[in-house]
């Protein structure tokens, strides 16, 4: 305790160092006077007295070194006093600190950025109590290779075996049309089964959780609001519990709030969830997700097992739906990031290149100030301070300097993350929930104590050993002093040099697929196209085919309007359904190994709406209908995949898993359109003509509604929202888009991805352009004495510029020739955020060579003119 | 730091604190005097080292200092004991009565030793 007090009163002692100095001195001039007074008395002259005071006191100097040495603690005070002196030469050099300090915040902050979007997406636990109980189950088949949705009476009896799990839940998104007076709009939502919430161990905040009769006929005209929801939707009167919602033209019995931090991970944006009815779904019929909860203490491999040993039992139970059909059990925090996962990974590794680069460039500046200062240095060592007493001193400066490189980097990486938050295409789950937190913080500083160590330290050991004898001779060695540090500098701008290309390369290949992927014919005209969705409240296929005729007519009639089709999804990346098709040549065909091809459903002006060209064949008709001879139209890709090399007209494919499907003859052939715009090509695509399909009591009657229009389609949503009206007055349209939207949508992502590597690279061009620029004005500066000497003697200023340009450009080849090859091995990492280029496309890689060459040169030219402008006289003087 | 001073400084502490607990606040340069007169001249105190022992008395909380001014009108610090200085005594003169018991033990013609 005691020791403790002291310590206390010792660091106290820090501070307040010239009162506490006075204090002391004012004591020993008053033992001084009081012993003189004393010796006075006993005979003493003055002198005599003064002299015995101080012989018996030990020397007033030496009694404050001891008693100072008490009052605190010299280590700390060394280092207060070397920060102060770092301080200073910081202050002293307001150029060299702020260049230092904005490189080092610039390589923190974009790492603390990214870092803290990794961490909140990939690494922080789901924001459920006993996060690592959670999983999503998914369904395999052979003919995929990542998990695939789940169909309800599988889901069903998953739920019913399934021992390991404390629950098992099924889970749909939905838009839902909801009706706020007589105004109808798009709500996201989901259905879900009634123990969802026990999932996530969630309950609401009002009202009450779904109960388990409600995921049945009769009962399940319930729903579940989001906080927020209920909040700005409904202005958060809590009377709305038991109230009702209109949703989807059904009267919805709101009985719960959901508490203000919910938010379903995988779909963040859901706001109503509804009971999911699985009663009329069909087995083949994939289309939702399941998530659970592990009993607590079950393992992964023990859920895994016994899913595998349910899908097998399945199998033999169900042949013609469920053979080679398996289950697969994935951590939900796994799933939620797998989307996004890779690209995060890309841009950490982005990021780290950066502060690599930084860093190299704070070293570089470091050895030249180390030069700058070698007379300061060679002056201490002179007066008796030792090498380690020096490089304390600069190990103290760059702490210093990376810690005000961290403050910064901290505040950059915070509104780098704003900026990601705005900018971001929404393809980021759990973004609301990144943030700057503890992790992050301890990331940040430690990646500022590596980079410290990493660009302090080389420069620290080299500045403090100074031999003083070159120092003398400093003056009259001016041209060869210095060399050997200049290859540190020269290598660590080489390292600069091929770590740009890298990132440049990187971006380049990004830059390029970009353009690739815009300037991308996607089969079909995609201006002037008015797109959206409708989803009636119908349950009979004869109602279906009515309203939408209805619809198709009233639309066409708009004035403007020169076609309207109708179709189950809108590329790109609509909802599309997919299945196994089997040829008349090979009937015999095992389902599970046949090859995958998209059902589109279609009306039959659709290839005319889209303006897609019809190959071979005809287009259907209004004669193909119920009853008719099943007609198919195959797209290019489909037909040139299942019918090599010959006229598929004419020929008969079977679609579907059901044995009993019936053989559809192929009427025409269409050229390709894109679906999935970036992620895959051309998908082989069977349009079925939509009359010919409907049944009755299909899980909902949606359809996409595609207008091809004669001016900006915009301008036309009035006229169909009152026309819509009038055939229905609570339908409303479900995100309504132009087709360049949706274009828009599906780039976004890759805009982005695009825009932050390019920025990424952009930041290690400019850092490596200002390390290169110092390099070689110090190089100039170092020269000058021998360039006047050479100009004297005759050289031309030509020359001169070709020496100095000449030494930076092969600094840059050596550079680009390290940079290329590594970037060669590097860039086939980010192959799958490429499209339509090779990872060593060599275009781009030209491009970012001469593009990093070309700026080599322009960080050159200025030390270049210098040198040039050398004036020998003034050089020769300069001794 | 070696052992010696280790030694002294302890005994020198121990000095001080009996010197105060005998009178009233006293001056450094009091201190030195009165420790020097009670060992009857036998102990030549170094004033000098005086003061980072009443320093490191009073940062440990066994003294408490304070200007004032001595008789003949001179300015000066003075050293008082605290409540935990008055315990720290006690205690430091039992622990020394002890160990000089024990040392005379050993140093006496004993009996054991035969």
């Amino acid at each position: 305790m005691r020791q403790l007090r002291a310590l206390f009163f010792r660091l106290a002692a820090l501070f307040r160092k010239a009162q506490r100095d006075r204090d002391l001195a004012a004591e020993m001039e008053s033992h001084l006077q009081l012993h003189i007074e004393d010796n006075l008395r006993a005979g003493m002259t003055h002198a005599e007295a003064r002299r015995q005071a101080l012989i018996k006191l030990g020397g007033i100097e030496q009694t404050k070194e001891i008693y100072r040495d008490r009052r605190s603690l010299p280590f700390f005070e060394t280092m207060l006093q070397d920060f102060r002196y770092g301080a200073r030469m910081l202050r002293k050099n307001p150029g060299f600190t702020c260049v230092a300090v904005l490189t080092l915040a610039l390589g923190i902050g974009v790492n603390t950025a990214i870092f803290s979007i990794v961490n909140g997406v990939l690494l922080q636990p789901l924001p459920y109590p006993r996060p690592e109980q959670l999983v999503v189950v998914a369904r395999t088949a052979p003919r995929f290779d990542h998990p695939v949705p789940v169909s309800g009476p599988n889901f069903l009896d998953w739920r019913a075996r399934a021992r390991q799990f404390q629950f098992l839940a099924g889970f749909d998104g939905r838009g839902f049309t909801v009706m706020f007076g007589n105004e109808p709009e798009n709500i996201l939502g989901a259905a879900v089964s009634p123990n969802f919430l026990s999932v996530l161990e969630v309950a609401p905040i009002l009202g009450r959780d779904f109960l388990e009769p409600e995921e049945h006929t009769g009962n399940d005209r319930v729903a579940l609001i989001t906080h927020s929801f209920w909040k700005k939707r409904l202005g958060g009167d809590p009377g709305w519990v038991g109230r009702t919602l209109t949703i989807n033209n059904q009267p919805f019995t709101v009985v719960g709030v959901l508490p203000h931090d919910f938010r379903y991970v995988m779909m963040g944006d859901a706001q109503i969830f509804i009971p999911l009815n699985l009663e009329t779904t069909l087995r083949g019929e994939n289309f939702m997700s399941v998530i659970g909860r592990v009993k607590e203490g079950v393992s992964l491999r023990q859920a895994q097992s016994e899913m595998d040993s349910i899908a097998r039992a399945l199998e033999k139970e169900y042949p013609a739906d469920d053979a080679e059909q398996g289950a697969i059990v994935i951590p939900m925090l796994t799933r939620v990031g797998h989307r996004i996962r890779e690209a995060l990974l890309i841009m950490l590794a982005a990021v780290g290149l950066v502060l690599l680069i930084a860093c190299a460039n704070v070293g570089n500046l470091l050895l030249a100030q180390g030069v700058r200062r070698r007379g300061e240095i060679a002056v201490r060592s002179a007066l008796g301070a030792g090498a380690g007493r020096l490089l304390r001193q600069y190990v103290t400066e760059s702490v210093l300097l990376g810690f005000l490189g961290c403050a910064l980097g901290l505040l950059a990486g915070h509104f780098g993350l704003q900026a990601f938050r705005v900018f971001s295409p929404g393809n980021v789950p759990r973004l609301e929930e990144v943030q700057i937190n503890l992790p992050v913080l301890l990331f940040s500083l430690g990646i500022s104590l590596v980079a410290t160590i990493l660009f302090g330290l080389v420069p620290a050991s080299r500045n403090s050993r100074v031999n003083l004898a070159d120092c003398l001779k400093e003056g009259s060695a001016r041209a060869t002093s210095g060399a050997d540090r200049g290859l540190v500098r020269q290598s660590l701008v080489v390292a600069e040099i091929a770590l740009s290309l890298v990132l440049l390369a990187g971006a380049g290949l990004a830059v390029r697929s970009f353009i690739k992927l815009l300037s991308a014919d996607p089969g079909y005209d995609s201006r002037n196209l008015l797109t959206f969705y409708l989803s009636p409240p119908i349950r009979k296929a004869a109602q279906a085919e009515d309203f939408y005729r209805r619809v198709l007519k009233r639309m066409s009639a708009i004035p403007g309007v020169h076609s309207v089709a109708m179709s189950h999804s809108i590329p790109p990346g609509g909802e599309e359904v997919d299945g196994p098709v089997i040829t008349s040549e090979h009937p015999d065909m095992d389902p599970n190994h046949a090859p995958d091809i998209v059902y589109n459903p279609i009306s039959p002006n659709y290839f005319r709406t889209m303006r897609l060209p019809l190959l071979a064949g005809r287009e259907f008709s209004n004669a193909d209908v119920h009853g008719a001879s099943p007609a198919v139209i195959l797209n290019e890709a489909a037909a040139r995949s299942l019918f090599p090399g010959e006229n598929a007209v004419g020929l008969r494919v079977k679609l579907g898993a059901d044995n009993l499907a019936a053989w559809w003859t192929i009427v025409g052939v269409v050229a390709d359109e894109r679906y999935f715009g970036w992620d895959s090509d051309r998908s082989p695509t069977a349009y079925l003509p939509v009359s010919q399909i409907l049944q009755d009591n299909m899980p909902d009657y949606d359809a996409a509604i595609i207008l091809r229009t004669n001016s900006e389609p915009f301008s036309f949503l009035p006229a169909v929202r009152s026309t819509m009206t009038s055939i229905d007055n609570h339908m409303g349209l479900l995100g309504p888009e132009t087709m360049e939207q949706r274009l828009g949508h599906t780039f976004a992502p890759h805009r982005f991805n695009m825009a932050l590597l390019t920025a990424f690279a952009s930041l290690a061009l400019l850092l490596a352009a200002v390390g290169i620029y110092g390099v070689m004005a110090q190089f100039v500066a170092q020269r000058t004495h021998e360039i006047g000497i050479r100009m004297a003697l005759g050289a031309r200023p030509i020359e001169v510029v070709r020496l100095v340009l000449g030494q930076g450009v092969r600094l840059a080849l050596l550079g680009l020739a390290i940079g290329i090859a590594v970037a060669a091995a590097a860039t086939r990492l980010i192959r799958s955020l490429l499209y339509g280029v090779t990872a060593s496309d060599p275009l781009t890689f030209v491009f970012v060579a001469t593009l990093l060459i070309c700026v080599v040169l322009l960080a050159c030219l200025v030390p270049a003119r210098r040198a040039m402008r050398v004036d020998p006289m003034v050089a020769l003087r300069h001794e | 730091m070696g052992e010696r001073a280790e030694v002294w400084q302890g005994t020198l502490a121990l000095m001080v604190l009996k010197t105060l607990q005998a009178l009233r606040p006293l001056h450094g340069y009091g201190i030195a005097r009165r420790i020097e007169q009670t060992s009857g001249d036998l102990l030549a105190v170094n004033y000098g080292t005086l003061y980072p022992a009443l320093l490191k008395l009073e940062q440990e909380g066994y003294v408490s200092s304070e200007w004032g001014t001595s008789d003949n009108h001179r300015k000066a610090k003075y050293y008082k004991l605290t409540r935990a200085g008055r315990k720290q005594l006690e205690k430091e003169t039992r622990e020394w009565e002890q160990t000089t018991e024990i040392l005379a033990r050993f140093l006496a013609p004993g009996k054991e030793s035969a």
